[in-house]
């Protein structure tokens, strides 16, 4: 008989017979180590699925939620998060918060990558999925107003309408600007303050010395910032270097010309001294180095100056 | 239809109530009778030696005597070896292990059982084929009525037993079996003694060990909770798995019984039992319970019924009051009534007897009804009318007319006193209007003549008398007289003669009754009237005093004046006028200050009061002696009547008391009614007396209740029965049952015979029938029905249903002695019982018998446990029913609103059965609801410094420091709450949170070996995966459970 003992961290068990062989996940229910592809709990025989928000930070695989006569049930046994697919109720009749963490929290921007908004309580003051306490969460009734008055946000999320089932899978690429009005104040979930110049650039307000460094973004780059900030907005750092690697790389496997392209690097760049918020420039920060790495790691050559076509 | 019935007493009790039973029921009357035989079965032959007169024999054919011979065969020799085997292995099957212990057979044949149940049960296999060939023969010779509807014949058994002995213990349960097994599966109904009954007598010093095992065998197989086997020696074998046909329909309890003079608590018991059971042998009561308890059983919802399988236990009584039937010549009492009353001087006789004393209660009678009826009527003419300034509502329904009269008192008196109130009011405006005119005349004294200026002093001098003298009795005339002077007074003296006129109806009614009612009303009300008295105020303020000082004044200045001779004045008379007009002046003057003094309206008002007290009291005289004059008028024919001289007839035959008696009664009933409708001839009493007569005949001879009466209970006597049907009532009542916990299951009812043509000496029959159902209701805590019937017995029945063996009263004494025996299998017929699952301790068979803690599915019963043990030993969850503090009395806390609260509801103190503390945290304990397993604290101080906080340190949840719940177990139980949860003890804890690392192999294998874990990491319970284990091992795509084959994947 194999028997597993806890080793290491909480969540990981080894065998006594073959060290190498782990589990890395735990049942939500009664903690028994599981696999990630495991339906059910040997133990408490519990079905389970992944939680887009605990699962990847407690290695917690939850029991699945019931169905009730409304739909099926909202808060995840775990984290206690309510989850509301998209469709099944708009953004009016929603009460609670939204974490404003967009980069540093999986619920940060309250939609998430398996097409559902993810509730706070009314009352909490501050998210308890990232704690982050100089971005405390938001009231719901709030996120239509920033989106609105926000050009990236609005471009990384789009409006309201297109929110449906296979949202994020469906939209490979972006391809039009938001219509965000700017107020003259950073937006609270992005942290940036772009507003539509001259001629179709997009100008970003930066930070101190940066400002002579880079230029007004152009149309189409500003779309591909877009997409890197809205990638790691909604995906952890693996899924969403895979997800920008298969739109950036050409098919052709024709390098772009110089003209019609912009390097990872300045997008990376533009990203960063783009966020006015420091608090959130500090999140992009954490996210952007992995993403470096992971450019150099899939390009020894040309690392994170890796030309992304312009054409979408 | 009647349900024909077998009576078959087991053991020396069980032939001992047979014989009490057969002679009772062969007293009954034939056409009562259900068709019964009688049977009795016992190893001894002492049943048959006993002699009493309450007894009757049994006939050879009705007791076989079984020979113990069989019983010491058999258990002397139960290690015989047969071939290979052994010869008794059937019976070593359930006979208790004689490695444990040994029953000494030594004395079986003197002592029958020796109350060894397992002997009694040897007994029964020793003999199992006399049994049941007698048991069929005699249920063959039942003449079991058809059911026409149905075709069918129904035949019951009636077991009767106790459940302390050997042979009846040890016979009871094998014999029911035995019996529904036969032809048309007859039910069985057994009535068993208790202990209690023996204890004075017990020998064995087994009673109460053999009752506790008989009741818990019993709670389990009445509905088949545990399976039953038997494999019989020389009948075929009974094999009913759990849930099968109930053996036993009814348990019927009884205890000690009410102790008669010279009884033994024996013979009482038994022959209390025997009573109760005659009821069952009497058609009409046995069909009305069967109807009854069928219709109870079947109204009951599934859950309730499925409850009521544990609800095993019934109670019942019955009792009944022999009537002696009426002795009359003629064919009926009716015939009896007339008979005598057509004789005349038989009716003389009773008449002339009685008159006077009856126009007395007939006086009474006739006021009281009136008395109420007519007040009813006033107080719905108040409501209806509904004036503005209405006096204070009447009380309704007084009970005569003393509350009539006061009422009326009450009413008048209000009224008298707003009116006086108002007239007083008046009189001062119209006394000071005078004063103003008489000044207006003092004024103009050059116009006045001298005479007029001294008849207004002389007026001034009247009003002073009202105004300035004190108010006395004696000085209460001459004030009245000076205020019957006032323009305004008699206005107001009709207004308070109208109100008394209110009070005081006029006319005097034309019929008996209304005559007499009124009469009581009027002479009540003068009774109330003359309590009335009237307070005057002080006999002189101060104001008065100083107001009549200056009036002296003047008044002495006046005399001087008027005494002093002025003969030198031009114009004497012009002079005088002059000075007495200034006189007068100043007299009114004072009289006008006066009048501004408040004390004087008051005592206005006392003497319009004073004076309205005084009216209505002359005209209420006034009316009573109109209203005498009239019932003088009105009663003297009736007083000729009695006062006629009947000497003339002859002497009459000699009535029988019981005649005398119903005669009186009649005429008592009817005169009342002759009064008002027969017009006496004054002047001829004979003819009156003879119409009276031959009016009261027919009044007899409609008399429908007399007409079938059979039974009188008179006046007098009724005291005597009352007292004797509440004797039957309370002896009826089997306080055999504790209501410790509520029990919505049980249901009680009471039948009572009544037998028809009842006179009874307090109301009609259907009165007496009201109030024997009244008084059963409220003694026997159940509904009840009265049924008439032809018999001559009243009788009770009653009969409490469906109740759980926790609520036998003395359980838990009968508990204390089984519990300390080491091998309780010796009182137990089956040995096997005691290692089943299913067959567990009966006081804690379900939490409702005693109490829970408040965990779904857990049936623990923590009755006994100290109060400030807060995890219930049988889920090992935190108790939830009990707040946890040692003092606190509070049973049912989960099911308050509060039961949340941080204090508890009961008590005040804190609440453990919803919050737990963590004391790791300084002086302050840390308070933390139960749905929290772990302090949040603790917590974060562990996020804050993982090393110097390690997750060991985090408190816990009392309840999961020393045992956990299987999660799966846990499931099911929530689903079935019959599966036993499997909880991993502390010492287990750590591998099944952590698992089992390799230096911990050989230990873990130890523990699990210990508690039994199936393949060494499987819940016992459940065989899910408890202990971690790498289920791929056994290949992809397949779990460990794969192979358990008992746990299933479910949706959450």
């Amino acid at each position: 008989m194999q028997y597993l003992f806890r080793h290491g961290a909480p969540h990981i068990f080894l065998t006594t017979e073959d060290p190498e062989y782990r589990y890395e996940w735990l049942c939500g229910v009664c903690d028994y180590p599981v696999e990630i592809d495991d339906s059910i709990c040997p133990r408490c025989q519990y079905e389970l699925e992944d939680c887009p928000i605990c699962t990847p930070r407690l290695h917690k695989r939850p029991s699945k939620r019931s169905k009730s006569r409304s739909g099926v049930h909202s808060k995840c046994p775990v984290c206690r998060v309510r989850r509301y697919p998209f469709g099944e109720r708009s953004l009016g009749d929603m009460r609670g918060k939204f974490c404003t963490n967009l980069y540093g929290c999986p619920i940060g921007g309250m939609l998430l990558s398996t097409d559902e908004f993810a509730i706070l309580p009314e009352d909490c003051t501050l998210c308890p999925i990232c704690r982050h306490e100089d971005l405390p969460p938001l009231d719901v009734r709030t996120f239509r107003r920033h989106l609105n008055s926000c050009l990236f946000c609005s471009t990384i999320f789009e409006k309201e309408p297109v929110w449906k089932s296979g949202w994020s899978a469906s939209t490979r690429r972006l391809h039009d600007l938001g219509s965000g009005l700017n107020e003259g104040h950073p937006c609270p979930i992005c942290g940036r303050n772009d507003h539509l110049g001259d001629g179709g650039n997009v100008d970003i307000e930066l930070l101190g010395d940066a400002q002579n460094i880079l230029q007004p973004i152009g149309h189409d780059a500003y779309l591909r910032l877009a997409e890197l900030g809205r990638s790691l907005a909604l995906y952890d750092d693996a899924t969403a270097f895979d997800r920008l690697f298969g739109w950036w790389l050409d098919s052709s496997g024709q390098l772009p010309k110089e003209n019609e392209s912009v390097r990872v690097s300045y997008l990376l760049d533009y990203l960063i001294r783009g966020t006015v918020l420091t608090t959130v420039r500090t999140e992009v920060n954490v996210r952007r180095d992995p993403q470096a790495s992971r450019w150099r790691q899939n390009f020894p050559r040309e690392g994170t100056d890796f030309r992304v076509s312009l054409n979408g | 239809m009647a349900v024909a019935t077998l009576v078959v007493g087991l053991g020396g009790t069980g032939a001992l109530t047979t014989r009490y039973l057969k002679k009772l029921y062969l007293e009954m009357p034939a056409h009562e009778r259900v068709p019964t035989r009688f049977l009795a079965l016992d190893f001894d032959l002492s049943p048959l030696d006993e002699a009493a007169p309450e007894m009757a024999d049994l006939s050879p054919g009705e007791f076989r005597y079984l020979s113990p011979s069989s019983i010491q065969d058999l258990a002397l020799n139960i290690d015989r070896q047969n071939g290979d085997g052994l010869a008794w292995e059937k019976i070593l099957e359930w006979y208790p292990d004689r490695q444990k212990v040994q029953i000494t057979v030594g004395d079986v044949e003197a002592n029958g059982a020796s109350q060894f149940r397992p002997l009694g049960r040897l007994g029964f296999m020793g003999n199992d084929r006399t049994i049941e060939n007698l048991l069929r023969s005699e249920l063959d010779q039942l003449q079991a009525e058809v059911d026409t509807r149905y075709l069918t014949s129904d035949r019951r058994i009636i077991v009767l037993s106790s459940v302390c002995g050997g042979t009846g213990g040890g016979m009871l349960v094998d014999f029911a079996y035995v019996a529904r097994r036969q032809e048309g599966r007859p039910k069985v109904y057994t009535y068993l003694l208790l202990p209690e009954v023996f204890s004075d007598v017990d020998t064995g010093s087994r009673i109460f060990q053999n009752a506790y095992a008989v009741l818990r065998e019993l709670a389990h197989l009445k509905h088949q909770i545990v399976p039953f086997q038997a494999e019989y020696l020389n009948i075929p074998p009974i094999d009913v798995a759990a849930g099968g046909e109930e053996p036993i329909s009814r348990v019927f309890l009884f205890g000690r019984a009410t102790m008669v003079e010279g009884g033994s608590p024996i013979r009482n018991a038994a022959f209390q039992m025997a009573q109760t059971v005659l009821a069952q042998l009497h058609r009409q009561i046995q069909e009305k319970t069967l109807a009854v308890v069928s219709n109870a059983a079947s109204a009951s919802s599934a859950g309730d019924r499925d409850n009521m399988k544990t609800h095993a236990f019934s109670s019942a009584g019955s009792r009944y009051v022999d009537l002696s039937r009426v002795e009359v010549k003629a064919e009926s009492l009716h015939r009896e009534v007339l008979r005598v009353l057509s004789d005349p001087s038989a009716f003389e006789a009773v008449f002339s007897k009685n008159i006077a004393n009856m126009l007395e209660v007939i006086q009474q009678k006739l006021i009281r009804s009136k008395g109420q009826s007519g007040k009813s009527q006033e107080a719905e003419t108040n409501r209806t009318e509904g004036r503005g300034d209405e006096p204070p509502p009447l009380k309704p329904n007084a009970p005569d007319t003393t509350l009539e009269a006061e009422e009326l008192a009450t009413t008048w008196r209000w009224g008298i006193e707003k009116l006086s109130k108002d007239s007083a009011r008046d009189l001062f405006e119209d006394l000071e209007l005078r004063i103003q005119n008489l000044k207006f005349d003092l004024e103009r004294a050059d116009k006045n003549s001298l005479e007029k200026i001294e008849e207004v002093i002389g007026t001034l001098d009247q009003l002073k008398v009202l105004l300035l003298t004190e108010f006395k009795e004696e000085e209460f005339q001459k004030k009245l007289e000076v205020l019957k002077t006032l323009s305004r007074f008699p206005q107001i003296d009709g207004r308070l003669k109208d109100e008394i006129k209110l009070v005081v109806a006029q006319g005097v009614p034309k019929d008996a009754q209304g005559l007499f009612a009124r009469l009581a009303l009027i002479s009540s009300l003068k009774r109330i009237v003359n309590r009335f008295w009237v307070n005057f105020p002080k006999p002189s303020s101060e104001a008065l005093q100083a107001h009549a000082a200056s009036w002296s004044k003047i008044q002495a200045k006046q005399e001087q004046f008027l005494t002093t001779p002025r003969n030198n004045l031009v114009d004497k008379e012009k002079n005088q006028r002059g000075v007495l007009a200034k006189f007068g002046f100043r007299k009114a003057e004072v009289l006008e200050v006066s009048l501004k003094d408040p004390e004087l309206q008051l005592n206005v008002r006392a003497i319009l009061l004073v004076r309205a007290n005084k009216a209505l009291k002359q005209m209420l005289a006034e009316q009573i002696e109109k209203l005498e004059a009239e019932k003088a008028k009105f009663l003297k024919p009736w007083k000729l009547l009695e006062e006629e001289d009947s000497s003339g007839l002859e002497e009459p035959s000699s009535i029988p008391p019981v005649i005398q008696e119903l005669l009186e009664r009649e005429l008592r009933e009817h005169l009342p009614e002759l009064m008002e409708t027969v017009h006496i001839e004054r002047d001829n009493p004979s003819f009156d007396r003879r119409r009276l007569h031959e009016l009261i005949r027919q009044k007899v001879m409609q008399n429908h209740h007399l007409r079938y009466a059979r039974f009188l209970i008179s006046e007098e006597g009724s005291a005597d029965t009352d007292r004797k049907i509440l004797e039957a009532l309370v002896q009826t009542r089997q306080p055999l049952f504790v209501q410790r916990t509520p029990n919505t299951q049980r249901r009680g009812f009471a039948v009572i015979l009544v037998p028809s043509g009842i006179l009874w000496g307090k109301g009609t029959p259907d009165e007496f029938n009201a109030h024997i159902q009244s008084n059963a209701e409220q003694i026997l805590d159940c509904k009840a029905q009265v049924i008439p019937s032809k018999g001559s017995r009243i009788w009770i029945y009653y009969e409490n249903l469906f109740n759980p063996p926790g609520h036998i009263r003395s359980l838990a004494e009968y508990y204390s002695y089984y519990q300390r025996e080491r091998f309780p299998e010796i009182f137990h017929i089956d040995r096997r019982f005691l290692s089943h699952p299913s067959f567990q301790l009966i006081h804690s068979l379900r939490a409702t018998m005693a109490q829970g803690c408040g965990n779904s599915g857990c049936r623990h019963n923590i009755l006994s446990l100290p109060r400030n043990i807060r995890i219930c030993p049988g889920c090992h969850e935190l108790i939830k029913s009990r707040c946890g503090n040692e003092d606190c009395g509070e049973n049912a806390l989960h099911l308050s609103p509060d039961a949340k609260a941080k204090k508890c509801p009961a008590c005040g103190e804190f609440n453990h059965a919803a919050w737990w503390v963590c004391k790791k945290h300084g002086k302050n304990p840390v308070e933390i609801p139960i749905d929290k397993y772990r302090c949040p604290q603790c917590i974060q101080c562990h996020q804050d410094d993982r090393l110097g906080y390690p997750e060991s340190e985090i408190s816990v949840r009392p309840d999961l420091e020393d045992s956990e719940a299987c999660p799966n177990c846990r499931r099911i139980a929530a689903k079935d709450p019959t599966h036993a949860v499997f909880y991993v003890r502390s010492d287990l804890l750590r591998f099944y949170r952590n698992g089992v690392n390799g230096h911990d192999h050989d230990l873990f294998q130890r523990l699990a070996e210990r508690h039994g874990l199936p393949d060494g990491y499987r819940c016992p319970s459940c065989r899910t995966s408890l202990i971690p284990v790498n289920h791929r091992q056994f290949g992809r795509g397949e779990t460990c459970n794969t192979f358990s084959g008992t746990a299933h994947p479910i949706s959450s």
